[in-house]
């Protein structure tokens, strides 16, 4: 089943009501029980809420008339926010809540990547994908090291963990982060969907990441956290590269909105917990009302027909699955590429400016590297594995007495 | 109100410390409480908890006892987990040089380690031999990983020294000591007493450490009533390397007779 956004007209925003303190902050998911796609939908949407408010504070601050408009779809997208947020659990750790976004960004990114129509943008994609993929392995030593933590007890087996493109290599000039623009007169939907779902993820890793970054008191993981921030800010830098710079801000919003329903669709088409399957069914039908909202203020404003921009049915939903095979035939092939500008070439192609800026940030050592150095996932940890697996280092990190 | 310049090492939390105390206090006088509440505080905990579900499911298990006691042994194994980072967190402090008179070695507190990380080893085996899952996180396991939190934060912040940390490693083999006792007592009771008598073990270890770390810190705060101890704070930490534009060279006083010069 699909959904003709057309003609799909959802909740109308007046008639969406506001829903109490407690009725927000309910009852949250269980870290054990419920299943890792139903923490990562979770995840996702709040980035997509968050971008959602964000985007539509930028555009209200030109238009006086749209104001009002914006500031009662913002109240209600802020109560999506939440509702959706809260479901988080209290005993999901920092770091747990890290892993899971982790797992968010490799497997929804696999996902992108995976049905991208643009050969050029799908290779961004999986560009960004392995880095995010090393993340998850850098922060699951972490977790593993400093604190006793199997990060495959939040990963729930779907996904691997171990090295993609090194962190350590990740870091460029700014100008090799910016990518090659879609044309949005000649773009698939699904291609400006996909660019604008990963920049909503992105820019809210990075904002956590530079949120609790500081609430950790273990030297490594502070500059584990300053480091892979960075890359967030990175990857929204090149994912946010990827729109047309002459998309008007309300075609923008158009987009947003559709960017919404598609996901909340994705998310009510794959929840197997009935309690969210709800909250997703609520948000999906009030994302109609306010995308109904957009299209009214795009087509008085612009005088355009919005059917320009909308596409008329959904793409397939976001698969919510585990994307092994995939990653690891990605992993393999091209961990090894570089960017320089909006190309993709090889190590040694790398521009100057970016290895004058690597060698600046590295100057006093990796973060990334020194928390991973030795360490493999094994199953319960490194502590129930056998002692040292790699000459000269033990599987807690301090070295023999050999260099490595 | 005038400014007076205290030195930036100075602790600033206590209102002696502050030019502003008298109007922080004046305000007392004149402050209402709010009041329109319609529950209080303890009556909107109690219906949030009356709502509450358990945080998670127990270890799949054939009988109740079975699966009272593969919740236990899944704490237990999360917190020995836990508490071997711990120690890893404090053998940095002393691996990093630092010490007190009757204060441990590296080599003491890398010896807990190494038991503490044998009792993970020792709950492992017992959970695969009551047929459980050692990968698993029990709702117990789950309940000692945010309660150790606090204990690895305040021992891997690189601001504590090796003193500082006995207090957390205190509160942790204390709370372990009377945790595998409580767990043996309970595998006993379930019925299996030749795991509970290997389990015994681990509780003369820890029996040990705990004896350890009180001589430690006692040996610590006698070290420190000698006037020993005191480090700079975070103000006198290294700074960024300074940066003086001309825009800032007129801010900082000492450099604006510079500035002043040049434009002569």
């Amino acid at each position: 089943m699909t959904l003709d956004l057309l003609r799909e007209k959802g909740i109308p925003l007046d008639r969406q009501t506001p829903l109490s303190w407690s009725a927000l902050a309910g009852i949250p998911t269980s870290k054990l029980d419920s299943d890792a796609f139903t923490r990562a939908r979770i995840i996702l949407m709040n980035g997509i809420e968050a971008e959602s408010l964000r985007s539509k504070h930028l555009l209200a601050r030109p238009m006086a008339d749209l104001r009002p408009t914006l500031a009662r779809v913002r109240r209600i997208e802020q109560q999506q926010q939440t509702l959706v947020n809260w479901l988080l659990p209290a005993d999901l750790s920092p770091i747990e809540t890290t892993i899971a976004y982790e797992q968010v960004a490799i497997e929804l990114t696999a996902h992108i990547a995976e049905v991208e129509p643009d050969p050029y943008i799908a290779q961004v994609h999986r560009f960004g994908l392995l880095e995010d993929f090393d993340h998850y392995y850098r922060f699951a030593a972490l977790a593993d090291r400093a604190f006793g933590i199997d990060a495959n007890a939040i990963g729930q087996c779907y996904s691997d963990i171990m090295p993609g493109r090194p962190t350590i290599v990740e870091h460029r000039a700014p100008d090799d982060d910016l990518r090659r623009p879609y044309d949005k007169h000649r773009a698939d939907p699904l291609t400006k969907l996909n660019a604008l779902t990963l920049v909503a993820g992105e820019t809210q890793t990075h904002d956590y990441y530079m949120a609790i970054g500081p609430m950790f008191a273990d030297p490594v993981a502070r500059r584990l956290y300053a480091e892979i921030a960075s890359i967030e800010e990175q990857h929204v830098t090149q994912y946010e590269s990827l729109t047309d710079p002459t998309e008007s801000p309300l075609e923008r919003w158009l987009l947003m909105e559709a960017v919404e329903v598609y996901n909340y669709w994705s998310c009510l088409e794959q929840e197997t917990d009935p309690r969210i399957k709800a909250i997703w069914e609520r948000c999906l039908a009030q994302e109609l009302g306010h995308l109904q909202v957009a299209r009214q203020a795009f087509e008085t404003i612009e005088r355009r027909d919005s059917a320009e921009v909308l596409p008329r049915t959904l793409p397939a939903p976001i698969a919510w699955r585990s994307h092994r095979d995939f990653l690891r035939r990605t992993v393999s092939a091209e961990a090894g590429l570089r960017a320089r500008g909006s190309d993709f070439v090889s190590a040694r192609e790398e521009s100057a400016a970016t290895r004058a800026y690597r060698q600046a940030v590295n100057a006093d050592g990796s973060p990334s590297e020194a928390v991973a150095l030795g360490w493999t996932w094994a199953p319960g940890g490194d502590l129930a594995q056998p002692e040292p697996v790699l000459a000269g280092i033990r599987r807690d990190g301090t070295n023999r007495g050999r260099k490595p | 109100m005038k400014s007076t310049r205290r030195p930036t090492d100075a602790n600033r939390t206590g209102m002696d410390a502050s030019d502003h105390a008298d109007g922080m206090r004046s305000l007392t006088a004149i402050a209402e409480p709010s009041d329109l509440a319609r529950e209080d505080l303890a009556t909107l905990r109690q219906r949030a908890i009356k709502d509450a579900p358990a945080t998670g499911s127990p270890p799949p298990a054939p009988d109740a006892a079975r699966q009272v006691v593969l919740d236990l042994l899944s704490a237990r194994l999360a917190y020995e987990r836990a508490g071997t980072r711990l120690y890893d967190a404090v053998i940095a402090k002393a691996t990093a040089g630092q010490r007190f008179a009757g204060g441990p070695t590296s080599a003491d507190l890398t010896l807990i380690r190494t038991q503490e990380a044998e009792h993970r080893a020792l709950l492992q085996e017992a959970i695969l031999e009551l047929a459980g899952d050692p990968t698993l996180v029990s709702p117990g396991a789950s309940l000692e990983m945010v309660a150790s939190l606090g204990l690895l934060q305040a021992v891997q912040d690189a601001r504590t020294d090796l003193g500082e940390c006995l207090t957390p490693l205190l509160i942790a083999e204390l709370a372990d000591r009377a945790a595998w006792a409580s767990l043996i007592e309970t595998v006993d009771a379930a019925g299996f007493d030749e795991l509970a008598d290997r389990l015994r073990d681990a509780v003369e270890h820890e029996e040990e450490h705990l004896m350890k770390v009180q001589g430690w810190l006692r040996a610590y705060r006698v070290w420190r009533l000698e006037g020993n101890g005191r480090r700079p704070s975070a103000s006198r930490g290294p700074a960024v390397r300074q940066v003086t534009t001309k825009a800032t060279a007129v801010v900082r006083g000492q450099k604006r007779k510079a500035v002043v010069r040049r434009k002569r």
